[in-house]
């Protein structure tokens, strides 16, 4: 118990004292698992959040940008499960930075086991990516956000939104242009996104981002004013 | 306590075997791009175990190129196993291809090792009938038994006079004690043969490479691997499952094999223990009963266990009508048969994250166990010009997850002339969707046979019945892929564009007989 005779200054100094000897022993930088630098913007905390749900829509690269954003968290291990992609370009992914020795891929289970499913997937596996058409039932979508929260895993919903509820982090990719195409001439280089991010637990407005997805270089990056566009697109205007 | 005297059949090239290939023509059975097995036929062309696909290939252009079915390896090998069922029945199962029994009463009934070795050999070539050869070793102890079985000529036998199993083992190369580490460290310290190192003093080995040490010292002094317990495993390990409603299809064993393992190695790790050998047994609704050893040098694992179970099943449920069970199969228990102290498992010692691939190989067979084990597939690096080529998916393997991931940490393969510039599609259509190209003037662009573009592509619309017109806003090609002009029936010539629509899709076409279709799209 602290003596009343103290004065304010110094029980601060005593709280500060003990503090480091008290913190959680999980601390918030654990729950994360990494992402890319040029990603990190997107995320409230710099990273994916262990136990949430995240949304990816969007009229042009949202499945491109679900395995970018869970390139770095495989790259130092964890594993990645797909359920429902049955037309994948592994080649695409394995470009994106995805290990693709963690990498399971789920073909599209019948309606009535899907839930069952994605279950045993979120049990396991530390990023689940999920590709769905049909919404899906609220009792089901309930169990999966708690059990993801439980074992600390990530959902990534890649399509029309279809939870019941809204996702933590939600992703809409609202512009796609790609570059080093001409009239008849040059090879697709780079892609640029605008990307829409909207956090449930952040009263702060929608962030809008633009992305190379993939730059000439074939990484994620920001676009910066300063960045040099791709040489192709000045051949492709000129010819 | 003497050296459990030991027959080990084994059949050789068991892979191609099961697999009904015959053994005469070059045949290779393939698992993560490598070479597991090989015939006769194939290693005469200088194929070998461990090669990559394209240099098999390269070295026997005929070869005949098989995925390996582990499944049936398994089930076309309880025929043999079940025949020799007449002779004792304390086989055990080492893996498909080879088993091992202690000959000493079996010996005795039918007039010494020589006598029952023929009636081996006849009862399994009565099984194999041509399409596979049978070898037959006696010893004592397995170990030296199956090298006995390998020094044997097909269809033959090569018996070691009882007490002189050290001494055919000494000129063996360390390499048979199949242990790459540890092999690694003897031969560079001059150590080459199993009797320069059974020459070493036990206490010695033990000091410089413990346990495992220990175990390979004693089977290079043709001991048994562990020291035989004197006393029978408690009866309280076993686990049985009673399974209602009974199980007919193999599918739905998969599961229960998984579960029942899982529980028996919580139930071993608890008193610290490891399991060498465990009986496989299960009972049909009419009351008959199966029974089967398997063994496992080393210990079993968990995810070992459930294989053999699912593999035993499967054998039982789908094997040859005269030994198939007659009704479903209504309770299966695992007893261990013989255990041993566990002398410690070291966990991701090699850079492996163990925790990580066991939990994702548990869910990957719960999975597989709903919807099938073709339903869960992992990436395999292949080689090709087109995009689903470079990548081919195979059914996950839970036992061998761990391998499939250094598998593809191997550097990709050389680049394929021809092969698109990354970034590549991420989108693969295996079905191309139909197409239609426009120009300007509303027809249909042809490219000609020498490759160029009647006129410059302006609309684009997809499917059988499309929905509308996407407008073109930029394209490239055409890029022409001939493939396999050699071969008539596999050969194509197909002209690929690039094409950018004014809703910022970029999506991959390719044009083929005068027909235009969307090979993949860059989503």
């Amino acid at each position: 118990m602290a003596s009343p005779e103290l004065s304010l200054v110094e029980r601060r100094a005593r709280i500060d004292t003990i503090a480091p000897h008290i913190v959680p022993v999980t601390t918030a930088g654990q729950q994360l698992l990494p992402v890319v630098p040029a990603l990190a913007s997107l995320f409230p905390r710099a990273g994916l959040q262990r136990g949430t749900v995240v949304s990816l829509a969007g009229s042009g690269g949202a499945l491109s940008l679900a395995f970018a954003v869970c390139a770095a968290a495989s790259a130092e291990g964890s594993w990645l499960a797909v359920v429902g992609t049955e037309r994948l370009g592994l080649a695409a992914v394995d470009e994106l930075g995805v290990h693709l020795g963690r990498l399971v891929l789920v073909d599209a289970p019948p309606v009535d086991q899907w839930g069952t499913v994605v279950a045993t997937l979120v049990d396991a596996f530390d990023l689940v990516l999920v590709v769905t058409r049909e919404p899906i039932d609220a009792g089901q979508a309930r169990r999966l956000t708690a059990k993801a929260r439980e074992r600390g895993s990530v959902i990534l919903q890649v399509g029309r939104w279809a939870w019941p509820d809204a996702p933590d982090v939600r992703l809409d990719v609202i512009e796609c242009r790609w570059d080093g195409l001409g009239e008849g001439h040059g090879t697709l280089t780079s892609r640029q996104i605008t990307v829409t991010a909207v956090n449930r637990r952040d009263a702060r407005p929608r962030r809008k981002s633009a992305l190379w997805l993939p730059d000439t270089e074939g990484t994620v990056s920001r676009v910066t004013d300063a960045g040099a566009e791709p040489a192709a697109v000045t051949l492709a205007d000129a010819g | 306590m003497a050296v459990t005297r030991t027959m080990v059949v084994w059949c050789p090239d068991w892979p191609i075997v099961a697999g009904g290939h015959p053994l005469d023509e070059p045949v290779a059975v393939f698992h993560a791009n490598r070479v597991v097995a090989c015939s006769p036929a194939a290693r005469a062309n200088g194929v070998a175990q461990g090669l990559r696909r394209r240099s098999a290939q390269a070295r026997c252009p005929a070869l005949v190129v098989v995925e390996r079915d582990r499944d049936a390896e398994a089930r076309r090998f309880e025929a043999v196993a079940a025949a020799l069922d007449a002779i004792t029945p304390r086989i055990e199962i080492t893996r498909p291809g080879a088993c091992a029994f202690p000959t000493r009463g079996p010996s005795r009934y039918f007039g010494g090792d020589a006598s029952l070795a023929d009636r081996v050999l006849v009862l399994v070539a009565g099984v194999l009938a041509d399409t596979g050869t049978v070898r037959v070793g006696v010893a004592d102890g397995p170990f030296a038994a199956g090298l006995a079985a390998r020094r044997a000529p097909d269809g033959g036998a090569h018996l070691v006079v009882a007490g002189e199993s050290p001494g055919f083992l000494a000129p063996f190369a360390v390499g048979v004690l199949d242990r790459p580490e540890l092999t690694d460290v003897l031969m560079r310290l001059g150590l080459g043969t199993l009797g320069d190192f059974a020459a070493l003093d036990a206490a010695d080995v033990i000091g410089r490479f413990g346990a495992a040490g220990r175990a390979a010292h004693r089977l290079a002094s043709g001991l048994d691997e562990v020291p035989p317990a004197t006393t029978e495993p408690p009866a309280d390990l076993e686990v049985a499952v009673e399974l209602d409603p009974p199980i007919e299809r193999v599918d739905q064993a998969a599961f229960v094999a998984k579960t029942a393992a899982d529980d028996l190695d919580r139930r071993l790790g608890e008193r610290g223990a490891v399991c060498t050998r465990v009986l496989i047994g299960a009972e049909t609704e009419h009351g008959e009963r199966r029974e089967r050893l398997w063994r496992h040098e080393g210990s079993l694992t968990a995810v070992a266990v459930a294989q053999r179970v699912r593999w035993q099943l499967d054998g039982w449920l789908n094997g040859a009508p005269a030994t198939r069970p007659s009704g479903g199969l209504s309770r299966l228990y695992l007893r261990p048969d013989e255990i041993g102290p566990a002398t410690g498992r070291q966990l991701g010692f090699w850079g492996e994250q163990t925790a990580g691939v066991e939990r994702a190989a548990k869910a990957v067979a719960r999975v597989q166990g709903l919807l099938g084990p073709r339903a869960v597939t992992m990436a395999e690096r292949a080689g090709g010009r087109q995009p689903h080529d470079q990548l081919a998916l195979v059914p996950v393997d839970g036992a061998a997850l761990a391998d499939q991931v250094h598998a593809l940490d191997a550097p990709p393969s050389p680049p394929w002339p021809g092969q698109l510039p990354s970034p590549s599609p991420i989108v693969v259509h295996h079905q191309p969707l139909p197409a239609q190209v426009l120009d300007h003037r509303r027809h249909p662009v042809e490219v000609s046979g020498r490759g160029l573009v009647s006129a410059a592509p302006c609309w684009l619309a997809i499917g059988a019945e499309p929905a509308g017109w996407l407008e073109i806003s930029g394209w490239a090609g055409p890029w022409p892929l001939d493939e396999r002009w050699w071969d008539v029936a596999h050969a194509r010539r197909r002209a690929r564009f690039q094409v950018v629509t004014n809703d910022g899709r970029a999506r991959l076409l390719g044009l083929e007989r005068q027909r235009w279709w969307v090979d993949a799209a860059y989503e």
